[in-house]
């Protein structure tokens, strides 16, 4: 998961750069409606990035804690 | 398994630029809405798979009444998450893209008050597992309300050819008239729509894998004791 997430963060950065591109060019339209546009991009980013945080950070921590029950178990038996 | 995971990480981030460079640069801007109706992209979309996301809870709750196995439970749990995060931006792009088109945040549309009551629907499924008094009680009574509340899904894609407002008609679809939807448009929502569907494909594994990493831990625990 740590490795998709590093990877998807690449993706993530060509993507906010491809955007910050190409961005001007529609504004440059004087479209009184872009700003929305560029909000819900945005808050659906905010919202799936935050819930593969969410789910990465969990996985993480539940993947510590049975490894370190699994190392300390042989010690407990001894 | 992380080697395949990758490739949906790979394949997903391919389409979702692709999809952003089509609908950015490529597909025209649509002449009344102006660039406000490219959320179109986003929101139909996310809400598509929000009515999937339910539509495979109740296929897993069938499954896990009828078989008892755990990996229906486990799926109609991960599936449920999964369906209520693009419900939830689903709802947030609709309610920008109302307040670009109509001026208003909300204006209680059937078809927005009922993906707000489906959204209430996950909620509620989610605190069921979450609060059970038991595990075993969580899935069964998980189950019952997964099946309840698909009774939205349908509706919700109904809702707007039974009760006329100002939420457009699906233009999508098999209600959707042949050429409501120009050519242009309908290949960039097809590209998005693959997009977020490979991205709820790999949420959805995500979570599956951590439901089941949270069951070898209560296992492990249990043996110790």
């Amino acid at each position: 998961m740590k490795s998709n997430i590093r990877l998807a963060t690449v993706f993530l950065v060509v993507l906010v750069l491809f955007l910050i591109g190409a961005t001007p060019k529609e504004i440059g339209q004087s479209d009184s409606t872009a700003p929305w546009f560029i909000a819900a991009s945005f808050m659906t980013w905010v919202v799936f990035l935050g819930y593969i945080l969410f789910v990465s950070r969990k996985q993480n921590d539940l993947q510590k804690q049975i490894d370190e029950i699994r190392r300390s178990a042989p010690e407990r038996k001894q | 398994m992380i080697r395949s995971n990758i490739f949906l990480v790979a394949i997903c981030s391919i389409l979702i630029i692709m999809s952003n460079y089509l609908v950015l640069l490529w597909v025209p801007t649509d002449s009344v809405l102006g660039l406000s109706q490219k959320i179109f992209y986003l929101h139909v979309p996310q809400g598509m798979l929000g009515l999937g996301g339910i539509t495979i809870v109740m296929i897993g709750s069938v499954g896990y009444l009828w078989r008892r196995e755990d990996y229906w439970d486990k799926l109609a749990y991960a599936a449920a998450e999964i369906g209520a995060v693009f419900i939830t931006a689903a709802l947030v792009t609709g309610i920008l893209w109302s307040k670009a088109v109509w001026g208003v945040w909300w204006t209680w549309a059937p078809q927005q008050t009922l993906t707000l009551i489906l959204w209430f629907i996950y909620v509620a499924y989610l605190m069921v597992r979450a609060y059970s008094p038991t595990p075993s009680h969580g899935s069964r009574y998980g189950a019952i309300l997964g099946i309840i509340g698909f009774v939205d899904a349908p509706i919700v894609y109904m809702a707007a050819k039974w009760w006329r407002d100002v939420h457009p008609e699906a233009v999508v679809g098999p209600l959707s008239e042949s050429d409501s939807l120009d050519r242009s448009m309908y290949t960039v929502f097809l590209v998005s729509l693959i997009s977020y569907g490979v991205l709820f494909a790999y949420l959805l594994v995500e979570r599956y894998k951590l439901l089941r990493l949270n069951t070898v831990l209560e296992e492990i625990r249990y043996d110790e004791e």
